[in-house]
């Protein structure tokens, strides 16, 4: 007799989604979360008094489950360079998510075949034609608003189930900027309510979709949670799974966790998801070898933990020579997109440019660094007042993401002397740029400078290559991919070694390309719920 | 991020605001009142004087006992000069830095003691009252989509 039929491991948005579905097929579901439940109105009161208004800073820091922090990027990680690893995420109810752009774009169909289209890289096991139905599954499940008639890319079968998100005021000078250039700006589709929908309210424009949205205009990970508790899910907050058992068939038997109090639990089930995000899985991984699985579960292939990449981004700011009214709407809501894929991938990255819509705050703390700046300077009264204005209405920012190569040195493990506070091991990383990304990075200064210039900017700011930014794209961890010899999962996520575990989220990505990975998240999940279902009825 | 520059910044303030400590205590040693601090802050900020709950946690975070006496005289000078002499007369008192780090706390609503920062308002700091085309970020902006004119 088992706990469960399944049992999943992480309440983010993969998690949360799969739980869902499955629970409402009448699967009786645990989900096991490392975190806490989140109560919005603190969540949000505490982004009003966070000194330093990093993502992570309207959440707790639980010790017993901690999370990364953007600011201090040897708290919990440890880092063994040469490059410091500079994306995070949240262990919470809900996930990463709760602090995630908005921005849920889909791959191109190039994207998939990077290796036999380009020599770079590796292939997916599926191709673009393979996901999209799941795509537009994932788009009306999780509520997205686009322009249905502009693909971006990536051909699609069924419109956005909500009208697009208006461009800011901002977005169409920046569109005007780039007028005579190869590069489009168009509007990005948005895991954001545009009208109510699904008992959520259409977007106000708070301003603050990182690190939280204070009305869920945005969506996160706990909206399916509830519904997967509604449907008869178990969710178990603050339950950090520690250890995989691996039974004689190779099968996976049971999870076991432990407390805040240090003390321990273990559930057994017919099958196993984890989507614990793509630090947390390989971590788990590596750290349950034992006899039947002496390189750590899932592990034949000496993969997991590897290939780990991000977007890295290349931050450009500047004052635009005219106001353009920043620090209103949706942080971004607009892009270029049109650079993405071409033949060019030979030899620099795909690479796509977010257009923010929050002045300089990311690069600089603004506006509030921009006050103590301009005091500083012994401006008081109406000049102050002026100053501010003048300033920050002309604050522009442009941060490209760019595509990495899967490198098998890059590398999360556990590391057993450095633990937290209920003895596990902390992630320790080997992480470095290669010439490819470093090109991509030289080419976005190149694009933004440009641009900058049109828009007869001063005060122009290129952040150098290494003051690279991490876009919060854990990429990489466990890959998918057609033989056990050069992969961890297969195309419907199951692992090589274990055909009762599953893994979700961007640990499979195989490569990156340089769209936000939400969506790809999103439909892969719900195309594995068949798979899982199936290994249930065998 | 913004770490270093922020840090930087702050802790050049406070190594400033704290040398001027002594010289500033050995000119007055006068306790300045909520009101006046309010009004003092008022002159330099160039907005109305804020409700009692923000004047008091501002001078609560501000007026640390470094600060006191350096405030009284300066709410004395900047009550008493003409404010066209205003610049002139701080800085020959040594006022000017103090003055400088009350403008900057009302209006990024962080205050900074040594290495130590905090922040004391966030709604109600005056950069946003200044950015007079927006509001502060995570408050609600308007109806969907109000992003896409320019501010009237």
């Amino acid at each position: 007799m088992v706990d469960a039929d399944v049992v999943v491991v992480g309440a983010g948005v993969a998690g949360a989604l799969v739980a869902s579905r499955l629970a409402a097929a009448g699967v009786k579901v645990i989900v096991l979360e490392a975190g806490p439940r989140v109560d919005r109105g603190h969540a949000v009161i505490q982004f009003y008094d966070a000194l330093v208004k990093v993502p992570e800073c309207a959440y707790p820091n639980a010790a017993y489950a901690p999370h990364p922090r953007s600011d201090d990027l040897d708290f919990y990680y440890v880092q063994t360079g040469p490059e410091k690893f500079a994306s995070t995420y949240l262990r919470q109810v809900g996930g990463t998510t709760w602090h995630f752009l908005g921005t849920f774009l889909r791959l191109v169909p190039d994207d998939f075949r990077l290796a036999s289209r380009f020599g770079r890289g590796v292939d997916w096991p599926i191709d673009y034609g393979a996901l999209e139905p799941w795509y537009c599954d994932a788009e009306s499940e999780v509520g997205v608003a686009g322009d249905s008639a502009e693909d971006l890319g990536s051909p699609r079968s069924k419109p956005f189930p909500m009208p697009q998100i208006a461009m800011t005021y901002l977005d169409r000078q920046v569109a005007a900027g780039f007028a005579g250039t190869p590069y489009e700006v168009r509007t990005t589709p948005q895991a954001r309510n545009s009208v109510v929908r699904d008992n959520r309210p259409p977007c106000c424009g708070n301003s603050s979709c990182i690190p939280v949205c204070p009305i869920q205009a945005k969506y996160d990970g706990t909206v399916h949670v509830a519904k997967a508790e509604a449907a008869g899910a178990k969710l178990m907050a603050q339950s950090v799974v520690n250890f995989l058992e691996v039974g004689a068939d190779g099968r996976i038997v049971a999870a076991r966790y432990k407390r805040p109090d240090g003390s321990a639990g273990r559930v057994t089930a017919k099958a196993f998801v984890l989507a614990a995000h793509a630090m947390e899985i390989p971590k788990l991984l590596l750290m349950s070898k034992q006899a039947r699985a002496p390189n750590g579960v899932a592990n034949t292939s000496d993969q997991v933990g590897r290939n780990l990449m991000d977007h890295p981004i290349q931050l450009s700011y500047a004052l635009t020579g005219a106001p353009v009214w920043p620090y209103r709407g949706p942080l971004s809501t607009s892009g270029v997109e049109n650079s993405r894929s071409g033949d060019w991938r030979a030899t620099r990255p795909s690479f796509r440019i977010e257009i923010g819509n929050d002045g300089w705050s990311w690069p600089t703390g603004a506006p509030s660094d921009d006050a103590e700046a301009l005091a500083a300077q012994g401006l008081r009264g109406k000049a102050m007042q002026q100053a501010m204005l003048d300033r920050t209405s002309r604050e522009l920012r442009f941060g490209t993401l760019t595509e990495q190569l899967p490198d098998p040195a890059n590398r999360i493990v556990p590391d057993d002397t450095k633990r937290d506070a209920l003895g596990l091991p902390r992630p320790r990383i080997a992480y470095k740029l290669d010439e490819y990304t470093l090109a991509g990075l030289a080419f976005a200064r190149r694009v933004h400078e440009d641009a900058f210039v049109r828009m007869k900017s001063t005060h122009i700011h290129h952040n150098a290559d290494s003051e690279f930014q991490g876009a919060g794209h854990v990429l990489g961890t466990a890959r998918m991919g057609r033989d056990s010899k050069s992969a961890v999962v297969d195309a419907d996520l199951r692992a090589f070694d274990h055909p009762n575990l599953f893994i979700e989220g961007s640990a499979v990505f195989p490569t990156g390309g340089s769209a936000n990975p939400t969506l790809t998240i999103a439909a892969l999940a719900l195309r594995s719920v068949d798979a899982i279902r199936k290994t249930l009825a065998a | 991020m913004t770490v270093d520059r922020r840090t930087l910044l702050q802790a050049l303030s406070g190594v400033v605001a704290g040398a001027l400590a002594p010289l500033a205590l050995a000119q007055t040693s006068t306790a300045l009142t909520a009101a006046q601090f309010g009004k003092l802050s008022a002159a330099l900020t160039g907005y109305p004087e804020a409700d009692a709950d923000a004047v008091g946690k501002m001078m609560r975070a501000f007026a640390t006992p470094a600060r006191r006496a350096s405030l009284a005289t300066l709410a004395q000078v900047v009550a008493t000069t003409p404010p066209s002499d205003l610049d002139a007369a701080l800085k020959a008192r040594k006022l000017d830095v103090i003055a400088n780090d009350l403008v900057a706390a009302w209006y990024s609503g962080v205050v900074t003691n040594g290495s130590k920062s905090q922040v004391v308002l966030y709604a109600d700091a005056l950069m946003w009252s200044a950015m007079t085309y927006t509001k502060p970020m995570g408050v609600c902006g308007g109806v969907t989509g109000y992003w896409a004119d320019p501010p009237s």
